[in-house]
């Protein structure tokens, strides 16, 4: 079949059938797809200037705890542990509404929810501790550089939280049919790039500069 | 259109399994789940064992971290199996991300060996 057969088969079908598909537009995607795609991508930016931020003035406190005295490795590295299951379990919601599966759609989302709230409940615990050890948001640069990063991060994880529940909410009112599968996956992008940045964020802050 | 744009609606054109696979299978997802969570405990693991590697360590990590950020990109994000577009913009992003804070670096000699 040629490329332009293969186009106009797929423009003939019904936009339904092929969710991911959107003939309606120029690119082949959807907007909201392409507009999450878009804002992921300066997201970046958002987030370098953070990492790059505490690069900058990690090592460079003057007094209070260092990252070694307050970092706890096997802590985080639970955390680290329980983000990358809850991508797993966000992947599989995808493909369920994809599949047109609501119930299961319903139950990866909600395990998604659960696993991001332990995530949240890990990064509180941390924050707590660490306050306790005498590291405040304002006792040194490391502190600050260290809490806007991991904080940020966190209010990025909860607004995921708080679309994912709107999902749920959304899906146990039967409006979350096979054809609205893609909001499912735009939510879903965001959810991952969530966990690509703590991918980077654990290495760069708990590993290498502990 | 090229067939690279829409690759996971090909076989569905060509007259093939009438259920769209979007994506990998689940079976697939599962998979790069555990290679994560078996290179996050490598890399937890490589932290702990800094003389052994010496001055490698860092570059060890950073080479784990980047297998990570790129298996999670391809194949939860779906970039392995979207429109091409997708790809781009996404590691646009993300190269421009890198070049802009790794000269801001640069700028206030973070890379010099006196910096620390």
């Amino acid at each position: 079949m040629s490329d332009v057969a293969l186009g106009h088969d797929l423009h003939a079908e019904s936009h339904h059938d092929y969710p991911g598909l959107s003939p309606d537009t120029s690119t082949g995607i959807s907007h909201s797809k392409l507009g999450m795609w878009i804002f992921l991508a300066s997201d970046c930016l958002l987030f370098g200037a953070f990492i790059s931020a505490y690069l900058m003035y990690n090592g460079r406190a003057q007094r209070g705890p260092t990252p070694s005295d307050v970092i706890n490795i096997p802590f985080t590295s639970t955390s680290t542990f329980v983000l990358l299951m809850s991508s797993l379990t966000m992947v599989l919601a995808v493909s369920a509404a994809h599949r047109g599966e609501e119930r299961r759609t319903r139950l990866w989302l909600i395990a998604t929810a659960i696993l991001g709230a332990s995530f949240i409940a890990g990064q509180v615990y941390e924050f707590t501790t660490m306050y306790r050890e005498g590291l405040g948001y304002t006792t040194n640069i490391f502190g600050s550089s260290f809490f806007s990063l991991t904080g940020f991060h966190g209010v990025h994880v909860t607004v995921g939280i708080i679309l994912l529940l709107i999902l749920v909410s959304m899906s146990f009112r039967g409006r979350l049919p096979k054809a609205k599968a893609e909001v499912v996956e735009v939510i879903g992008l965001y959810w991952h790039f969530v966990d690509v940045v703590w991918i980077v964020i654990f290495t760069v802050v708990y590993l290498i500069h502990k | 259109m090229s067939d690279q744009t829409i690759p996971n609606y090909q076989h569905v054109a060509d007259g093939g399994d009438a259920a769209v696979e979007h994506g990998a299978s689940d079976r697939t997802y599962v998979m790069v789940a555990l290679f994560l969570a078996v290179m996050t405990a490598f890399e937890v693991a490589t932290s702990y064992t800094k003389k052994a590697l010496g001055p490698f360590e860092d570059l060890v990590l950073l080479t784990l971290m980047a297998i990570k950020f790129v298996c999670v990109a391809l194949y939860f994000m779906h970039l392995k199996y979207d429109q091409a577009l997708c790809k781009r913009v996404f590691f646009f992003g993300v190269v421009v991300a890198s070049l802009v804070y790794c000269g801001m670096l640069a700028t206030f000699h973070y890379w010099a060996p006196h910096f620390r």
